[in-house]
């Protein structure tokens, strides 16, 4: 026999023996056993404060994301605000050194004198 | 389809009852889908498994296809899993010359007619499916056995066409190699 007739040979034989099913009977405690795995991961009703569509994983994701980007953006505002106090009182600080630099510049008059 | 909705729907909100008249309609077809793919004493854990996953699961059913069809997917998938997890099998399966002799006439299918035969032929399959990995012994039964469309066997068990044919030539090669060294051994 070629290697073909040999694999169809063995097909029919597989198939003889497929159509005599094997036979179930459900046991006497498959439906109490059913019931019992069933209660064991049931999940109660929701009590509903958020919407159900928000607790999906997609959406929780995407409203963490916006979450965090808007107190990054907080942040960064309250942050630069600072800096720009900052920078102002330096420029006052400046100025007002300046303005003793002139009194400074004063005393080299003085000193001149 | 629009009933099946339904029926999901009320599940979805801790409808209990529900979901046991689910079991009551449903579990015929998963026993009977269950006996095809794994030995019988194994059917009741897996079909328990089929319905723990249709509950865990029912969130993700769209409604597009009749829940029947859904869960005997469920059911095919849990049988592959099944095979999955066996490990080599206690007692092994052995063939001798006569067994060589019924694979020989195998395709003169009144040579089964009586019931010894028939058992033969049972034995001959089991030893069979057994020198297949899991993922080749789905895809003889439905492709070979349950005469499934290569598209159908790839929808039961979520695979791509190609992965299917793949399965289905490495499948042909292990057995034909299989029988080939039954040969062997028997010659000597």
């Amino acid at each position: 026999m070629n290697k073909r007739d040999d694999f169809d040979s063995l097909l029919a034989v597989m198939r003889e023996g497929h159509r005599i099913h094997n036979t179930f009977e459900e046991p006497p405690d498959w439906k109490n056993e059913m019931r019992r795995r069933i209660d064991a991961i049931a999940v109660q009703p929701r009590l509903s404060f958020f919407p159900a569509w928000l607790t999906m994983p997609e959406w929780g994701v995407a409203c963490a994301s916006l979450l965090i980007a808007v107190i990054l953006q907080a942040y960064m505002f309250v942050n630069n605000t600072r800096t720009a106090q900052g920078t102002s009182d330096d420029l006052y600080t400046m100025a007002l050194q300046s303005s003793i630099g002139g009194d400074s510049s004063a005393e080299i008059l003085w000193g001149e004198q | 389809m629009k009933y099946d909705q339904e029926v999901v729907e009320r599940i979805l909100h801790g409808d209990r009852e529900e979901f046991d008249l689910l079991i009551g309609r449903f579990k015929q077809h998963v026993f009977k889908i269950a006996a095809k793919y794994i030995p019988a004493d194994t059917v009741g854990e897996v079909a328990h498994e089929v319905f723990v996953r249709v509950y865990r699961s029912l969130r993700s059913f769209k409604g597009d296809a009749p829940l029947e069809h859904w869960i005997s997917k469920v059911t095919v998938r849990a049988c592959y899993d099944y095979w999955r997890g066996e490990r080599r099998r206690e007692r092994e399966i052995t063939l001798d010359h006569t067994d060589l002799d019924i694979i020989d006439r195998g395709r003169a299918i009144s040579a089964f007619s009586d019931e010894s035969r028939r058992a033969e032929s049972k034995r001959i399959l089991a030893w069979a499916l057994d020198q297949l990995r899991a993922e080749d012994r789905m895809v003889v039964t439905l492709l070979h056995l349950e005469d499934h469309s290569e598209k159908e066997t790839a929808d039961l068990l979520g695979w791509s066409v190609s992965k299917v044919k793949g399965r289905a030539f490495r499948a042909r090669r292990t057995l034909e190699e299989a029988l080939r060294n039954l040969e062997r051994k028997e010659a000597v």
